[in-house]
């Protein structure tokens, strides 16, 4: 009996392990607008690996918040990329005072977030925290470490602001994991939402003092 | 009652966002309802606990007042934008970080209070980016750092609220350590002070009065009052750490106003400075250590207030909040220059005004046992008064202000209003204790255990 628990353990933590390394990879991608994939596959992968622990009905309310945040995100996305000469505003934008360094491209971003998902797993491999299951602490530190990376590399509010939601996912993960009343997930879950519309109010904000004179905003 | 209290801005929240057009309306309306607010959170005090949920709900007689003043304080900021204009959103928002603050502090359970507190200061980031007038990442910066010392907060009342885990047979010590160091961050106190200043630099009144009046005061309020509870294992750890932080961020602050060139700057270093002081009253263990601290908030809150609404004025009248800008600024805006003086001066804790008892006491407490660290203090504290003094001197010039207009009448009086009632208070501190006896008593009713 042991022994299948073990093989079922090792083929779970395979599977997560696969769906983190291409959420990871999904999330250097260029445009804006494709960020909402591996986002709303972390909130899908996240809530999964909690289900057990907090029930099917908070589940569904987890995973709806989860998507309800990432359809935030999208709508901001779209409208940033629908602004004629976009482009330009948002590399006119990141050469203010505030981020002088030039636009960092995909393969930069894959390579650093590589190493941040390295350093998290060297973390996971290290030691168990205490009443997590080995699957849950494993996305938590990934997740987090990919999103501290984000945030850190972010050039406009709205990467460093998935960053954000990013590292706000695993550490709630783990918190849901062990605290998983109602009310404190559905509070998480409003939290959630909360940062998704500062981050989009920001981003928005933050294109319009780039471009004044724009009015499509 | 307390269901009515902690509805109220989320009800306040949806009107003034249905009359963000309308700025005579919204202003007026946000002003009334927060004054509506603060009257009843006076009148509630020693109400009964409501249970929701199976969490208990109540607002002390102390949080209450305290919340009421600073409440009291957002709506003299709400009317200034009358004439004032501010982002159309500003008031909303202000009211949801209001409403999310008075939750935290009303319901009992730590993790859920955290939760709460963390959706306010959210709200409170975004009223402050409305009015960013260039491109800046503050405001995802900031974002990050109150979430991420919210997360903190959260772990550590999760091990708090489960002090024995499997396997443990004493509590985990960690969790008053984290807890009090996501305090000291949300609190601005040195090291973690720079995440707040663009807040200040930010040319608005209300995220002024949001980042420097309402939440440091209910943060402080809550540190006090968990000092008996999930802080106690810390012991006298806490008190220790409050006062030299407290010190190093009033040096810092000191120094930092000193170096400014706007006056936005300036507000930013003079509230960080005041707030160490605040701090290390608090740490410092003296029997009237708590009165004094909070008798220091108290003065701050006017103080900010005040210069806060006279540099929006000064920056309307003239142009920008340049100190260069200034120069003949009185003529334009004689009331607003003298208000703002006023409550600058009181800020840097400048004889006679309100804010000196806090900084004669301080420096005299630290003098009777270490001499070089309160002349060091006296001389730090003497450069935010240089700084002033340096506006003063630009303003008081008599040279033509081109392209300037007169100051709004309005809050100009506000602002002389504020900063008289400093001097005032300064000069006779006993005058309005005989009138507000009672709800002073409730104020400073917060004691730090030795």
């Amino acid at each position: 009996m042991d022994v299948i628990d073990l093989q079922n353990l090792g083929a779970l933590i395979d599977q997560v392990l696969v769906a983190l390394s291409v959420i990871t990879g999904l999330f250097a991608l260029n445009s804006r607008r494709l960020l909402i994939v591996p986002l709303a596959l972390q909130y899908v992968l996240a809530a999964s690996l909690i289900s057990s622990s907090i029930g099917a009905p908070l589940y569904a309310i987890r995973l709806t918040l989860g998507l309800a945040t990432s359809a935030i995100i999208y709508i901001t996305a779209s409208r940033m990329a629908s602004l004629p000469g976009h482009s330009a505003q948002l590399r006119t934008a990141t050469q203010g005072a505030d981020a002088r360094v030039p636009q960092m491209g995909p393969v930069y971003r894959l390579v650093g977030l590589a190493l941040a998902a390295l350093l998290a797993y060297g973390l996971w491999s290290g030691g168990a925290i205490p009443q997590v299951t080995p699957a849950v602490s494993l996305t938590a530190l990934w997740l987090g470490a990919i999103g501290a990376c984000m945030i850190i590399m972010g050039t406009d509010p709205l990467r460093a602001g998935i960053g954000l939601l990013v590292c706000a996912s695993g550490f709630l993960t783990l918190y849901l994991s062990v605290e998983s009343s109602l009310l404190v997930v559905a509070l998480a879950g409003l939290v959630d939402i909360i940062i998704a519309l500062a981050v989009a109010y920001i981003s928005e904000i933050w294109l319009e003092a780039a471009a004044p004179e724009s009015t499509v905003l | 009652m307390i269901y009515g209290i902690l509805l109220f801005p989320f009800a306040a929240a949806a009107i003034a966002f249905a009359l963000r057009h309308l700025r005579f309306a919204a202003a007026t309306f946000s002003a009334f309802a927060s004054l509506v607010l603060a009257a009843l959170l006076v009148l509630q005090a020693n109400a009964p606990a409501a249970t929701l949920f199976g969490r208990t709900l109540a607002l002390s007689a102390p949080v209450g007042a305290h919340l009421a003043f600073s409440v009291a304080l957002l709506a003299i900021a709400f009317i200034s934008t009358w004439p004032l204009p501010e982002n159309a959103l500003s008031w909303m928002l202000a009211f949801l970080a209001l409403g999310f603050l008075l939750w935290a502090v009303a319901i009992e359970i730590t993790s859920l209070s955290v939760l709460f507190l963390i959706a306010s200061t959210v709200f409170m980031v975004m009223c402050a980016s409305a009015d960013s007038t260039h491109p800046s990442m503050w405001s995802m910066r900031a974002l990050v750092t109150l979430v991420t010392a919210g997360f903190l907060m959260l772990a550590a009342a999760w091990m708090v609220e489960r002090p024995v885990m499997e396997g443990m047979t004493t509590p985990s010590q960690a969790g008053p350590i984290l807890l009090f160091l996501g305090y000291w961050i949300l609190l601005a106190a040195f090291p973690f002070s720079v995440w707040q200043f663009p807040a200040f630099r930010v040319n608005a009144s209300i995220p002024r009065v949001l980042f420097g009046v309402i939440l440091p005061h209910t943060l402080l309020i809550q540190l006090m009052i968990q000092l008996q509870g999930a802080l106690a294992p810390l012991g006298s750890l806490v008190p220790a750490l409050l006062f030299y932080s407290g010190m190093a961020t009033l040096i810092m602050g000191g120094v930092g106003t000193a170096a400014q060139t706007t006056l936005g700057g300036m507000l930013a270093y003079l509230a960080s400075a005041e707030m160490g002081a605040v701090l290390m009253a608090l740490g410092s263990g003296a029997s009237s250590s708590s009165a004094l601290g909070v008798t220091g908030l108290v003065h701050r809150g006017i103080g900010l207030v005040a210069m806060g609404i006279g540099i929006r004025t000064l920056s309307l009248s003239l142009g920008n909040d340049g100190l260069e800008t200034m120069r003949g600024a009185f003529r334009r805006a004689p009331v607003t220059v003298t208000g703002t003086l006023l409550a600058g001066l009181s800020l840097s804790g400048f004889p006679p005004l309100a804010g000196f008892a806090t900084r004669f006491s301080l420096y005299r407490m630290v003098a009777s046992e270490h001499l070089p660290w309160a002349v060091a203090m006296v001389i730090t504290g003497l450069l935010p008064a240089a700084a002033l003094a340096r506006f003063a001197l630009r303003a008081f010039q008599v040279v033509p202000v081109p392209r300037s207009r007169r100051e709004r009448l309005w809050p100009a009086v506000l602002v002389l209003a504020l900063g008289s009632l400093l001097l005032f208070i300064g000069i006779w501190p006993q005058a309005l204790s005989s009138l507000f006896e009672r709800w002073r008593d409730v104020l400073l009713f917060l004691t730090i255990p030795d």
